[in-house]
């Protein structure tokens, strides 16, 4: 049975979203913002083999995602404007600051999410899914798009 | 019918109670990637508690579907089948944990 989105994600219908795949277990939402060739397997600073992770020590927390995703050759950036030549991620985080989730920009200036092992959306902004669950956008990411 | 105390009532009880604590979990964690979180569900950590009677129902849900049974697996039986290359991959996991299953005529 399909999960229903709204009454997860209160703020969702604050602005179109979009389904854009089944619900697949084998990724979550970092996989997804790392790439779509990630979809293979599952990403977590969590103990090993349980998730993946690109390097060690693993560690939940901002400053170890940004580690991560340096090993993709992304940086900690300001803000979520669509800048032309650059892909750019955000990190959501709960009230300890505990990283919960991560969107990954798309070309048009929208966002993509995979929702744990449910669907992946695409919305329109950052907020439609911050709350109690995910909290709220703390940390942006970019780095240049190479040909 | 099982009289109260057969095997036949017990195991009826185990599975009864993990399809419900996993129906549970399954609403409240299925949109998070946090592993933290969805370890940390209460209801997942009651399907800890029940201990060695509850691994034979998580195999049996892991052969219908993958599904992120590995680490209540590994924390009540102390195992860990999986090879380091597979980590991460739900699909190769869950093999390693069937095939363990199978050894020990569990499943």
């Amino acid at each position: 049975m399909r999960a229903d989105l709204p009454h997860i994600f209160p703020k969702l219908k604050s602005a179109p979203y979009e389904i854009t795949s089944p619900e697949d277990v084998k990724y979550n939402c970092v996989a997804w913002a790392a790439g779509p060739e990630e979809v293979r397997r599952r990403w977590w600073p969590a103990p090993s083999p349980f998730y993946y992770w690109p390097l060690e020590p693993r560690e939940e927390t901002i400053e170890g995602f940004i580690k991560a995703f340096g090993q993709l050759g992304y940086a900690a950036c300001d803000g979520g404007d669509l800048e032309p030549g650059h892909e750019r991620l955000a990190i959501y985080a709960d009230e300890t600051g505990t990283p919960t989730h991560m969107a990954r920009q798309l070309p048009s200036g929208e966002w993509t999410s995979k929702l744990g092992e449910l669907e992946d959306i695409r919305h329109v902004t950052l907020e439609q899914l911050s709350g109690s669950d995910y909290g709220r956008v703390v940390q942006f990411l970019r780095r240049k798009i190479t040909a | 019918m099982a009289e109260l105390g057969t095997p036949e009532l017990h195991q009826t009880t185990v599975e009864e109670r993990f399809q419900t604590l996993a129906r549970h979990w399954q609403e409240e964690s299925a949109h998070l990637s946090s592993f933290t979180k969805r370890i940390l569900n209460p209801h997942y950590q009651q399907i800890i508690g029940m201990g060695p009677a509850v691994v034979p129902f998580l195999l049996r849900d892991l052969a219908r579907e993958p599904r992120d049974w590995f680490w209540a697996l590994s924390s009540v039986t102390g195992e860990n089948p999986v090879a380091a290359q597979d980590e991460g991959d739900v699909v190769a996991m869950s093999t390693a944990w069937l095939n363990w299953g199978k050894q020990r005529g569990m499943i």
